[in-house]
């Protein structure tokens, strides 16, 4: 490995006790590295800029501490770049990425460098996303916000589906719609679509303007290429629509993200379900069968209820973006995903979370 | 007034849950909050009734409940945000901005929820860098009915900016100020945008801009150049002369995903206030160290957590806008980080401090 020009990596904070103890602080995950060596390497950290070569530092250290202080030049920054501390400045020059993408994505592959900890995987991780097709039921609030968020991130393949027209009602709280989209005649996953396309480079999209029902064909949306689906289809109701994608997606092993957003849960954070590591829709639909037995509200009075949700914008956007965290973590190679709702509470931004486990006798994953 | 020839009914929302011994939960679905009334059956039965097609009186007829007990009862609901006019909830559904409306009907009585809106789009919405997080803040006001913004950028929009910002591909090159009034104008052609194209270096520009202002202004600090603390201090000593809430957006230059802290001045801390007990926590285990030096760098960043961010400070701008003890601003004295890695909120409260010397105490 051994990096020709060593760079101190900006995501990194270093302090210094007294003259042989260094603490290395990663900015985006507050990870902290404590490390005790001799006081003349501590001095060479400030030469890590990227511009020596490291052989012209290593010589420069043997000639005062000489060939053993040479080795353990060597040895720690060996050590730097195991972890990620230090890197070739350049590290993007070969990435295979276009140029456009690294112009965009530039800070955003500093943070996965962060979080990664190395080149090579920060800029995998940035390929695999513009490469993987994500395919979206529902396209309201949330789902817009969503999806705003996920070609920010740097995706381009999608797969919209949508049976709604669009709303005056929608402009306040939609990522994509302007006043005159009201008037017109196109359906909300088409005109969503041709905003996208003219808004940004490189796109695939491919938009459906049908509702999600039992008699969508899931297996020619859904094709063995998709790699996340996402539903914030809630019509008849969200439950509904992910036990249906649910059941499609967990047999063949693709990811369903169960985006939140809509009736008393307007602060979700959203399910990630992952076949046959946390709880499929099913499971959470028994789980909460089950929890909730007890608690059976009255038939509303009102029997048209449908305009008189209530909602914030920024509650959307609260939503989708911890959904796209969610997905984004998996995209990163998060092995750890916990089952489990959250809400965040509005009255103080308290987070209610609680886990939920797969269900050991579910019909659907128990197999898997 | 409310008199039995009102018209009222269970908020659609609301969910009205049996519990035992004449107990009902009525769980409002937006803010996900519960009240617990015990009521007679007679009262119960009434409640149940209440389409917006019956009155009191005929509600109270069909169920058998005394009509008085059933006016103060419906009094109380109503004040609680459980039962709302009927009339008013017709108007409120033909209006496009009834989401809104709705949630804040969670936390306001429906006979004065359209007065508590509206006080949105009188107020001024003064966001300092619309960037990042500043285009989203900016953008979710305008989507929330605000309707007077001054903002202030002196940039133009870089490639290097699209991935977390919401500007696109065609306004690269373009002034952000221009880029975001038009795409603001275009959500809503009826909002007045004033674009000031400068850097705000010292308070005494912005002083001059506030006393400018004829409406209640409210600034949201964004920018972070040259760093989040810099531009707060500058915010904050405009902002305290004349006493205008400021909320601090957070930001994500060496700090990923902050939330808040909003300040009304004079009552509540200051950003000095937070910034003395956060140094003194900051110094626990790092400040007997030497920090070594690093040039200008390049920290990462990324939509969501900008998104976030900025949904935050939203969120506390309206609450300030809206100008209510029953929907106050929930980031008074305490700042929030938000975990990219768990996807938790850990809060830090920063009280008013008496060395701060901002009269807060």
């Amino acid at each position: 490995m051994a990096v020709d020009h060593p760079f101190l990596r900006d995501g990194i904070d270093v302090y210094i006790r007294g003259d042989s103890e260094v603490h290395f602080v990663f900015l985006a995950t507050r990870k902290r590295i404590i490390v005790k060596v001799k006081p003349f390497l501590i001095q060479s950290l400030a030469w890590l800029e990227g511009k020596e070569g490291a052989a012209t530092l290593a010589d420069r250290i043997a000639l005062v501490h000489g060939d053993d202080g040479r080795k353990q030049f060597v040895a720690f920054l060996g050590y730097l770049e195991h972890n990620g501390i230090v890197i070739e400045p350049n590290w993007l020059t070969h990435s295979g990425l276009s140029k456009k993408a690294l112009d965009t994505q530039q800070r955003q592959l500093s943070f996965f460098l962060d979080v990664i900890g190395s080149p090579a995987g920060a800029i995998q991780a940035q390929k695999k996303i513009s490469d993987a097709k994500l395919v979206v039921f529902g396209v309201g609030a949330v789902g817009s916000w969503l999806v705003r968020q996920l070609l920010g991130l740097g995706f381009r393949k999608f797969v919209l589906i949508d049976g709604d027209h669009i709303d005056e009602a929608d402009i306040a709280r939609h990522a994509f719609f302007v006043a005159s989209d009201a008037l017109s005649t196109s359906k909300k996953a088409t005109a969503i679509a041709k905003r996208i396309r003219e808004e940004f480079d490189d796109v695939e999209i491919v938009a459906k303007d049908e509702p999600l029902t039992t008699n969508t064909s899931l297996e020619s949306i859904i094709d063995s290429n998709t790699a996340l689906v996402i539903n914030t289809a809630d019509q008849p109701y969200i439950g509904y629509t992910s036990v249906l994608l649910s059941r499609h997606c967990v047999p063949r092993n693709i990811p369903l993200l169960v985006g939140g957003g809509f009736n008393a849960h307007l602060g979700s954070l959203s399910e990630l379900i992952v076949p046959g590591v946390t709880p499929c829709a099913d499971c959470y639909a028994d789980y909460f069968q089950e929890a909730l037995k007890d608690w059976q509200p009255i038939v509303h009075p009102v029997s048209a209820r449908q305009d008189a949700a209530g909602g914030l914008c920024s509650l959307s956007v609260f939503a989708a973006g911890s959904a796209t965290m969610k997905i984004l973590r998996y995209f990163l190679g998060q092995r750890e995903i916990e089952g489990g709702r959250g809400e965040l509470l509005f009255d103080d931004y308290h987070l209610e979370t609680f886990s939920v486990e797969r269900n050991p006798n579910c019909k659907a994953c128990s197999v898997l | 007034m409310i008199t039995p020839e009102s018209y009222f009914r269970l908020r659609p929302s609301v969910a009205m849950v049996p519990m035992d011994d004449d107990k009902w939960q009525f769980f409002q679905g937006n803010s996900r909050r519960s009240k617990i009334f015990k009521l007679a059956p007679p009262l119960a039965n009434a409640l149940r009734l209440l389409d917006g097609h019956h009155s009191l009186t005929s509600a109270g007829k069909l169920s058998m409940a005394d009509l008085m007990h059933l006016t103060e009862l419906v009094t109380v609901l109503h004040r609680k945000c459980i039962l709302e006019d009927a009339t008013v909830a017709d108007r409120i559904a033909k209006s496009p901005w009834r989401r809104v409306i709705n949630f804040l009907g969670d936390y306001i009585p429906s006979l004065e929820v359209e007065n508590a809106f509206s006080r949105l789009g009188n107020a001024t919405a003064i966001v300092i860098g619309i960037g990042g997080v500043g285009s989203w803040v900016a953008t979710q006001l305008c989507q929330s009915g605000f309707k007077k913004f001054i903002l202030i950028d002196d940039d133009k929009v870089e490639i290097s900016n699209l991935n977390r910002s919401l500007y696109s591909q065609s306004d690269i090159g373009k002034k952000k100020t221009e880029a975001l009034t038009d795409r603001m104008q275009a959500i809503n052609a009826d909002i007045d945008v004033k674009g000031i194209s400068k850097n705000i270096k010292d308070a005494i520009d912005l002083k001059q801009l506030i006393a400018s202002v004829e409406d209640r202004a409210i600034v949201v600090n964004c920018a972070d150049y040259p760093s989040v603390d810099a531009t707060s201090s500058v915010v904050d000593e405009a902002c305290k002369v004349s006493a205008i809430p400021y909320v601090i957006a957070g930001g994500y230059n060496l700090h990923l995903s902050l939330i808040g802290m909003s300040v009304l001045p004079g009552k509540t801390a200051c950003y000095h206030c937070g910034r003395l007990t956060l140094e003194a926590q900051q110094g626990d285990d790092l400040n007997d160290m030497r920090k070594l030096a690093r040039p200008w760098r390049n920290i990462g960043n990324l939509a969501p957590l900008a998104a976030i961010t900025a949904s935050f400070a939203a969120n506390e701008v309206i609450r300030i806008a809206v100008a209510d003890s029953r929907l106050p601003p929930a980031m008074v004295n305490r700042r929030g980080e938000f975990n990219f890695l768990t996807g938790e909120i850990h809060f830090v409260n920063l009280p008013p401090r008496s060395d701060c010397g901002c009269m807060a105490v």
